[in-house]
């Protein structure tokens, strides 16, 4: 029973931390029209500056820090580097993104090397509470701060005046600029948020399970099948889709059931994908895109 | 009698919780030229993006030669005869002119994936480019690339694409827009000519092409056909010049059929 | 025609000048990945799917290769020379059998579609491991099976050829291709996808034409390394494999052959010679590859032919002196900054490497503070002159055309 729970937990806790990465994701695949290929590459980067940062100021600070310094970082990229190709289209602008986390990637092997970090929360965190079963805390953790954080960016795009113009920039942008607003200050504001996400969710992953080089391949590939069966550019199907993604790996990796010769542990990470390719056989704009898109 | 070519049976769109459409009602007679005229924000883009298979109406029915096209898609209405140009030209910009044209072209010589081309099916492809090309004043352009003509260029080809890939309806939206005097002159003859025996339906706002070349003139505001008559009795209806100079607040809605 | 005598002249003449051997080795390597190369050049620069997902059916054309080749170890009648034929047939069914979902929708769906395809192969691929061989992979023995008296699978020289005529052939057919209507509508597809449509073809068809036809190809390439290297693991699905096909095709150039060419040598030599120069050269990679996408989408081998086919006439003249201070800032710039990148890389390797680093001259103390503030220095000096230069010479530009 206690081993049930802590796998829902699990699953709930990996499926908020998906939407933390797939809510930036998009966010900015709406705002900019372009797939963010280095946005796996500001989560990695989030928990490399985690450690860097809770070694010196301990882990509180770190957790606010490295997500802000991650969506500085971001934010000066959309600036620098993506303004001037937003001309030049899409394709341009995704190709750019490619090579940044081809580049990215190498400059954290260079600074931190090949191996996996030692780097855990603090002792606060770690084993389990005794209030609600045996739950680990850690994953409670995770929890508490993705959904504070989800809340917080709701009521930021819902109840305040540049939320509204960010949701008028991102099916309008032409007309809200006439209209007077900054839109490339948008887009910009838009690229650091998205990334201080990835950034948190960096954080929050990265001293709970592992930081090591190869988490952005691994969590990059998924966060976009979380975004083709949500639907594109839809946040609430973002939401379904990293809830079920999350659910789905983590239970079938916990409860190891036999499926013929092979266990549903050896499948775990194929899961995702096998549920990306029915989802497009069965309904192509994925579960809340529209259709035709 | 000649048939109805193209029928709008109760159209209603909606985008959102906006409505677009409110019940049209359109019959276009075969080989008849019908202008589609109306204010800004009318409807008359989207009644064309319905029409051409770019989306599917809330409601209604839309048929083409006796033939439902609900669940259609593009490529399937255009194998049965229609096709349309665009307000804003849609050109293959890195390909040359020539190409432009002759990717409908080679299309209806042969309409078949073929890969490996030689031969007297493309010699008879090109010599019906160049034919186009002298009829579009495109002959020097041929081999630039699409993106590098300028405007009036530009919308000579898009026109172009428009009347060579049709073989029984064309759609025309906004053919003349920022031409001179003397191009849309021209503009007019050409879709006089490749029309003949074609069923057309053009947007227009310029007056002077619509009275020259429409044999009927339909009213598109807000959504609705507020009257479908000949071009002359169209100036003169008092519905339609309210419409075009203030509000109507009471437009009673008229279906467009053919006597 | 000219262009394809010098190319069949270019193919003869290398392996005479790096002989037997090691060299021999590479050029073939290099035939292979061009091979790929070309196969994602057709995809991305006639048809504008960029693909994140291609590793697939290179492996897919691996492991085929693989099983073919084990049957005829096993007693089959199984010509080799058709190997990579066969494998890129049955890549290809694979292709056509993916390519409906992948190619419905271009842009970035087609992209995260084929990037979870890629990773889903990826996966499942040690899971069965009676088909893919496990961790260990599958061997083969490409001396077996039927000669048909022409082939020799143990002659160097005879591998050489097998792959410089499959990649002939096929640069061949996709120029054939290319000039079809089926190229045009390609091409078309790739321009305006929106448009294709209301002229006939539909748009869906003809891109997933174009990606069987691809798939095929990288199919061929796939058999052909698995020839080559006479094994293949399940680490030919690694989507990195798909992102360095992606790399170094639209590095060097996506819109002409001679970039596929270009590709499959930059591809063998980032694996093979430069890390030992430099053990930052995929940093030096990925950043010419952002730099390439932002300046010069053509790619290396486009910004060749540009360079090739200039107007002649304009005769050489001694360039401004802005402009050669522009130059000689950059190179300054781009000297200094490598040096630190250098620097920090043996840094990682202080106990093995030791602390001194020779460069362009220098000599630097890795464990003097001195000397990399004075690398940075001087690396931002060079760097604000480049760019004072620069805006010189825009201004001035500027204002000879106004």
């Amino acid at each position: 029973m206690e081993f049930f729970f802590v796998s829902v937990l699990n699953g709930l806790s990996y499926g908020l931390l998906l939407f933390l990465l797939s809510a930036g994701l998009t966010l900015i695949l709406g705002i900019m029209g372009v797939l963010n290929f280095a946005h796996a590459s500001f989560y990695m980067l989030g928990a490399y500056l985690c450690y860097a940062l809770a070694q010196h100021w301990g882990f509180s600070a770190a957790l606010v820090l490295a997500p802000l310094l991650t969506g500085l970082l971001g934010a000066g990229f959309e600036h620098l580097v993506m303004r001037p190709l937003h001309r030049q289209g899409h394709v341009a602008e995704l190709l750019v993104t490619f090579g940044l986390s081809y580049v990215v990637l190498e400059l954290i092997q260079l600074l931190w090397g090949r191996a996996p970090l030692s780097f855990s929360l603090p002792q606060a965190l770690q084993g389990t509470s005794v209030w609600m079963l045996d739950l680990p805390v850690s994953r409670l953790f995770i929890m508490a701060v993705s959904l504070c954080v989800l809340v917080a960016l709701w009521w930021l795009l819902h109840r305040t005046r540049t939320g509204l113009v960010v949701q008028a920039a991102i099916t309008h942008p032409d007309m809200v600029q006439a209209l007077g607003h900054n839109v490339p200050a948008v887009r910009m504001l838009v690229f650091g948020v998205g990334s201080a996400l990835a950034g948190l969710a960096g954080v929050l992953a990265g001293s709970t399970f592992v930081t090591e080089p190869a988490m952005a391949g691994a969590m990059g590939a998924v966060v976009f099948v979380v975004v083709v069966v949500g639907g594109m550019g839809s946040l609430l199907g973002a939401f379904v889709a990293s809830l079920l993604v999350g659910m789905l790996q983590t239970l079938a990796l916990s409860w190891d059931l036999p499926l013929g010769s092979i266990s549903s542990a050896r499948l775990a990470p194929a899961l995702p994908f096998v549920l990306m390719v029915l989802m497009l056989i069965w309904r192509p704009q994925g579960l809340l895109g529209k259709q035709g898109d | 009698m000649s048939s109805c070519a193209l029928e709008l049976q109760g159209i209603h769109h909606r985008f959102g919780a906006t409505t677009v459409l409110a019940g049209v009602e359109l019959q276009v007679r075969e080989g008849e030229r019908l202008a589609l005229i109306g204010p800004n924000g009318a409807g008359k883009s989207t009644l064309f993006n319905l029409i051409s298979g770019e989306m599917q109406p809330s409601q209604g029915r839309i048929m083409l030669f006796e033939q439902s096209l609900s669940g259609w898609t593009t490529a399937q209405i255009h194998r049965a005869g229609l096709a349309r140009s665009f307000q804003i030209q849609r050109l293959f910009g890195g390909l040359t002119v020539s190409e432009n044209l002759a990717s409908g072209l080679l299309w209806q010589a042969q309409p078949a994936y073929r890969c490996c081309g030689r031969g007297e099916q493309q010699a008879h492809v090109q010599d019906q480019v160049r034919q186009w090309l002298a009829k579009l004043d495109l002959v020097a352009q041929a081999p630039l690339r699409a993106d590098q003509l300028n405007y009036a260029q530009q919308r000579r080809l898009e026109l172009g694409l428009a009347l060579s890939a049709a073989r029984r309806v064309v759609l025309l939206d906004e053919p003349t827009a920022g031409m001179s005097r003397a191009e849309a002159e021209q503009a007019v003859a050409l879709i006089r000519e490749h029309t003949q025996g074609k069923t057309l339906l053009l947007v227009e706002h310029d007056m002077e092409v619509v009275f020259d070349l429409a044999d009927r003139v339909a009213v598109l505001d807000q959504g609705r056909i507020l009257a479908c008559d000949s071009p002359a009795a169209v100036r003169a209806n008092p519905q339609v010049q309210q419409a075009y100079l203030g509000t109507s607040s009471f437009s009673k809605p008229t279906g467009c059929a053919h006597a | 025609m000219r262009r394809a005598l010098f190319l069949v002249l270019l193919l003869l003449l290398l392996p005479m000048w790096t002989g037997q051997g090691h060299g021999l080795s590479l050029l073939t390597q290099m035939g292979v990945a061009a091979m790929a190369c070309l196969s994602y050049q057709w995809l991305w620069g006639q048809g504008g799917m960029l693909s994140f997902g291609q590793a697939v059916y290179t492996g897919a054309g691996a492991y085929l290769a693989v099983h073919l080749m084990r049957m005829a170890d096993a007693g089959w009648p199984v010509p080799m020379v058709l190997v990579p034929l066969l494998a890129g047939l049955g890549t290809a069914f694979l292709a056509w059998a993916l390519g409906g979902i992948s190619t419905r929708r271009p842009g970035a769906a087609l992209a995260m579609i084929t990037l979870g395809l890629g990773e889903l192969a990826w996966a499942l691929a040690p899971v069965f491991p009676s088909v893919f061989g496990g961790e260990g992979g599958l061997s083969a023995d490409r001396t077996a099976g039927l000669s048909l008296g022409i082939w020799q699978g143990a002659n160097p020289w005879h591998l050489y050829a097998l792959v410089c005529v499959y990649l002939l052939l096929a640069l061949w057919g996709l120029g054939k291709v290319e000039h079809s209507p089926l190229g045009l509508y390609v091409r078309a597809v790739r321009e305006q996808a929106g448009r294709l449509a209301h002229v006939g073809p539909d748009p869906h068809r003809v891109r997933w034409t174009a990606f069987v036809l691809a798939g095929g190809i990288a199919g061929v390439a796939g058999g052909l390394s698995a020839m080559v290297f006479e094994i293949v693991t399940p680490e030919a699905f690694n989507p990195v494999r798909s992102g360095e096909l992606l790399l170094f095709t639209v590095l060097a150039g996506s819109r002409h052959w001679a970039g596929a060419l270009l590709g499959g040598a930059l591809t063998v030599l980032a694996h093979t010679t430069l890390p030992q120069w430099t053990p930052a050269s995929g940093l030096y990679l990925g950043v010419l590859f952002m730099v390439l996408v932002t300046r010069a989408p053509q790619g290396l081998a486009g910004l060749a032919l540009q360079w090739w086919r200039r107007e002649p006439g304009r005769s050489l003249t001694w360039p401004k002196p802005v402009a050669c201070l522009q130059a000689v800032a950059a190179l300054g710039a781009l000297g200094f900054a490598g040096g630190l990148v250098e620097m920090a890389y043996q840094y990682q390797q202080l106990s093995t490497a030791g602390s001194v680093m020779p460069w362009l001259g220098l000599t630097l103390k890795l464990d003097q503070p001195l000397h990399w503030m004075g690398m940075t220095l001087a690396a931002l000096v060079w760097a604000g002159v480049w760019a004072v230069s620069s805006t010189h010479r825009r201004h001035a530009t500027k204002e000879a055309q106004a």
